[in-house]
């Protein structure tokens, strides 16, 4: 572990580098897409004047290249500016969907992992039965049907047939603990299907691995219990593509919350992003970018630190 | 085994408390049968709020948000007349210069302080200098406050659609002390029947609206509460109404077979006017739009009626007009004048000169589902239609920017005036290349100068028969602008607005 220092400070130097480069080039294409800005929030019988003062209000009448640069000098010092449409401050807004959006991924991939280590140890443990042959069932059936498409399925079944549930909004925690939960059972169901879908299968296959290997053998000839061989060394040595496999689960989460929140009318960051995108509202789309890219490159530096930590075997260079 | 057994028991009994209360929940949202006190009206909308400031505030969608806190000083009624609102009296003068409105003695904002004439003054002046969509409205009005119930605007020349802007957005009134502010950009303080309940409101989730109990005309307003709910897709409007979490949605012609399904109560108004803007009628970029003959032959090849069954599913009504068909603009005759006619469309491309057509590049919109059948009607006739794809975001800054000697385009229609407004002027958005014409000109102000309402009348007809015979532009058909609700509530479709004003709510009378 002494080199987990270094690997630590590199991760994040790399990480700031990546977060550099994505901005620059995000900032570069939505720029390019969206012209005429002023003209488009001050509507259609704006004057040439009010435009001109409009742009230079919004700065957009500078170079592409000084903009960006004013934009990440008051980035790296928290401030992302506000919203050209709304006036909003941007991380303010952000914040506020950031926590929609969390609920949503945290509780999917809270159900993912429990899900996919449920039925991929019970798969790989009972290698060929009948438990192993639903589960490839299920992964083919899982990965082939389209989240949105599974959400207005269980929206029509479970929010108008059989009212079990909200069909649409958000409730937050703070309001009503029941509501909040309520108001995600459907949004959650429907990504974990898919996540849980794949996750299952690679457990499985990471499990299946560590349990041919001879030190299991050796485990297994002194006597321990399977239960022990499962959870306490087949596991820990199967982790690391596991962590791997549910970090890019997360990440694929946070993207596909995008259509799960239209779907269900949710209030995150996959609204606020599309909404921003349509209207061409600048400030808001990069504030939305700039903070799944942190995520991002956070969930993956955690998972190498827990990699490692669970299996010091685990190579830091 | 036994302490699993409880576990499982505890845990399938949680389940079943969250299922009932989520049942419980399900069941409070859906509204009551029609006849029944009804107490809270919730509505969804397409758009989230932007701000509440009144220089900002929009028509369109966003009047959900704030027809809850703002009242008129007019008001336009579902038959298009205007009336009285916050100010009890207006008057023109002769010269129609000169707009008198008389406040009601009894306005008060939420605060409980008096709303006077000094007030609404400063609201005006706030909304000509701002920003906002709706600025032009009061542009060049003269705003004085001979005492604190009077507010005479005076004008360069008549408006005949000032009145109607008065109903909209440039006619509210915030406390002054919170124009331009943050605060009152988030929770003005107003004069309308409601105000924001700030602890049950959420951006981009939900408002809630508690009644404002200094406002005068509570009777108007029947629901105790009203909620706005901000839901960008249609497919999850609908499915909100069809699990009774809200009760008003706008629709579109791919979900009116549904929601007429649902039983919901579906209510449509001609609004918007779709077809081809030919804004190059000097043929500075493509030479044969300057010949009338041309652009006529450009209506006579486009199958309208097709048009309006393939792509708006039949809700709409055929035109050839600039001008909404119900507003007193319209001409009935004038419908057919460019009846589906290709022949007629290359004898007159022919007459021009244009026996073997041109070519012409159309910007093209991933929401534009008629480019592929104009392409190839106009095609059919000799006008060989090469498209460029446009950025959905972009699409209306970059048509105005003069790229394009034509484009298809949806544009709100409703007070003719206002359409005169955005589409003759040379100063007008839609008026593109700023074309001039003298006759025109004349018969737009012959319009604008009536002084009776027949005369007024008569001058737009002779507007809308001019345009149509010079075909300065190209309509498919006015599509109808469709708006659904639960069978409780019931409601009038606002005559120039895409979903209605909350005044126009009301519980559903019993059968």
């Amino acid at each position: 572990m002494s080199g987990m220092p270094t690997f630590i400070a590199r991760r994040i130097g790399s990480g700031l580098i990546l977060l550099v480069a994505l901005t620059a080039v995000a900032y570069a294409l939505v720029y390019s897409g969206s012209t005429n800005v002023a003209q488009k929030i001050l509507g259609d019988f704006a004057t040439a004047d009010q435009i001109q003062a409009k742009a230079a209000e919004l700065g957009v009448d500078r170079p592409l290249g000084v903009q960006y640069a004013d934009w990440l000098l008051h980035a790296v010092q928290g401030d992302l500016g506000r919203s050209w449409f709304t006036a909003e401050p941007v991380l303010e807004a952000v914040f506020s969907r950031l926590a929609v959006t969390a609920s949503l991924v945290m509780l999917a991939l809270a159900a993912t992992v429990v899900l996919s280590l449920l039925l991929g140890i019970t798969a790989a443990r009972h290698r060929g039965g009948a438990a192993d042959r639903g589960l490839q069932l299920f992964a083919v059936a899982g990965e082939a049907v389209p989240n949105f498409w599974l959400a207005l399925v269980l929206v029509s079944t479970f929010a108008i047939s059989i009212p079990l549930f909200p069909a649409t909004g958000f409730v937050p925690p703070t309001v009503s603990v029941g509501g909040w939960l309520l108001s995600l059972v459907l949004p959650v169901t429907a990504i974990v299907v898919g996540s849980v879908a794949g996750s299952a299968q690679q457990i499985r296959g990471a499990v299946i691995d560590v349990l041919q290997q001879d030190y299991i053998r050796t485990l297994r000839a002194r006597g321990l219990s399977e239960r022990s061989i499962v959870l306490r060394h087949a596991l820990r040595n199967a982790a690391p593509p596991a962590l791997t496999v549910l970090s890019l689960q997360f990440i694929g989460m946070m993207s596909g919350a995008v259509l799960i929140e239209r779907v269900f009318a949710l209030p995150g960051m996959g609204n606020l992003a599309v909404d921003a995108t349509i209207q061409g509202d600048i400030p808001v789309v990069m504030g939305v970018l700039i903070s799944m890219a942190v995520i991002v490159v956070i969930v993956n530096l955690l998972v190498d630190i827990a990699a490692g930590w669970v299996n010091p075997k685990v190579s830091l260079a | 085994m036994k302490k699993n057994l409880r576990r499982s028991t505890r845990m399938a009994a949680l389940f079943a408390v969250l299922v009932l209360t989520g049942s419980g929940l399900a069941a409070c949202a859906p509204s009551s049968a029609p006849g029944q006190a009804t107490t809270t009206l919730t509505i969804s909308s397409m758009l989230d709020n932007a701000s509440f400031d009144p220089a900002d505030l929009e028509n369109g969608h966003r009047v959900s948000f704030w027809t809850p806190l703002y009242d008129t000083l007019l008001v336009l009624t579902p038959e298009n007349t205007v009336e009285p609102g916050m100010a009890e009296a207006f008057e023109y003068d002769e010269t129609r210069t000169v707009l008198t409105l008389t406040l009601r003695d009894d306005l008060t904002f939420s605060d409980g302080t008096a709303l006077t004439a000094a007030d609404v003054k400063a609201n005006m002046e706030h909304h000509q200098q701002g920003t906002g969509q709706n600025n032009f409205m009061l542009r060049g009005a003269a705003i004085s406050t001979p005492d604190d119930r009077t507010v005479v605007l005076t004008l360069d020349s008549p408006d005949p659609a000032l009145l109607t802007y008065l109903t909209m957005v440039a006619g509210v009134v915030a406390k002054p002390d919170g124009l331009g502010t943050d605060a009152g950009k988030d929770n003005p303080i107003a004069a309308g029947p409601y105000i924001l309940d700030t602890k049950r409101t959420q951006r981009g989730s939900v408002y809630t609206y508690v009644r404002n109990e200094h406002y005068w005309a509570p009777e108007d307003y029947p629901f105790e509460e009203v909620v706005v709910k901000p839901i960008p897709e249609e497919t999850a409007r609908l499915n909100a109404m069809r699990s009774g979490q809200v009760a008003g949605m706008a629709g579109t012609p791919q979900t009116f077979t549904e929601a007429e399904k649902a039983g919901f109560t579906v209510k449509s108004k001609p609004g918007d006017r779709v077809g081809l803007q030919i804004v190059d009628r000097e043929g500075t970029m493509v030479p044969a739009l300057a010949d009338k003959r041309v652009r006529q032959a450009i209506n006579y090849a486009i199958d309208s009626d097709g048009l309006l069954r393939s792509v708006q599913q039949g809700h709409g009504a055929r035109s050839a007009e600039l001008f909404n068909v119900e507003s007193i603009a319209h001409v009935p005759e004038l419908a057919d004048a460019y009846p589906y006619d290709p022949e007629r469309a290359k004898a007159l491309l022919a007459e021009a000169g244009y026996a073997d057509g041109f070519d012409i590049t159309l910007p093209q919109n991933d929401t534009d589902n008629s480019a592929t059948l104009v392409g190839q009607q106009l095609g059919d006739v000799g006008i060989r239609v090469t498209y460029r794809q446009e950025p959905t975001s972009n699409y209306v800054a970059e048509v105005q920017t003069g790229r394009y000697a034509m484009f298809s385009n949806r544009v709100g229609t409703g007070d003719p005036w206002w359409d005169i407004q955005k589409h003759i002027p040379t100063t007008a958005p839609w008026n593109v290349f700023e074309t001039v014409d003298p006759e025109l000109d004349a018969l737009v102000a012959t319009a604008r100068d009536a002084v009776t309402a027949e005369e007024y009348e008569q001058g737009l007809h002779a507007v809308n028969a001019w345009l149509v015979e010079e075909a300065w532009f190209a309509p498919f058909f006015q599509a109808d602008r469709l708006y659904y609700t639960t069978t409780d509530i019931d409601f009038d479709v606002h005559p120039q607005n895409i979903v209605p004003y909350l005044r126009d709510y009301r519980q559903a009378a019993a059968d």
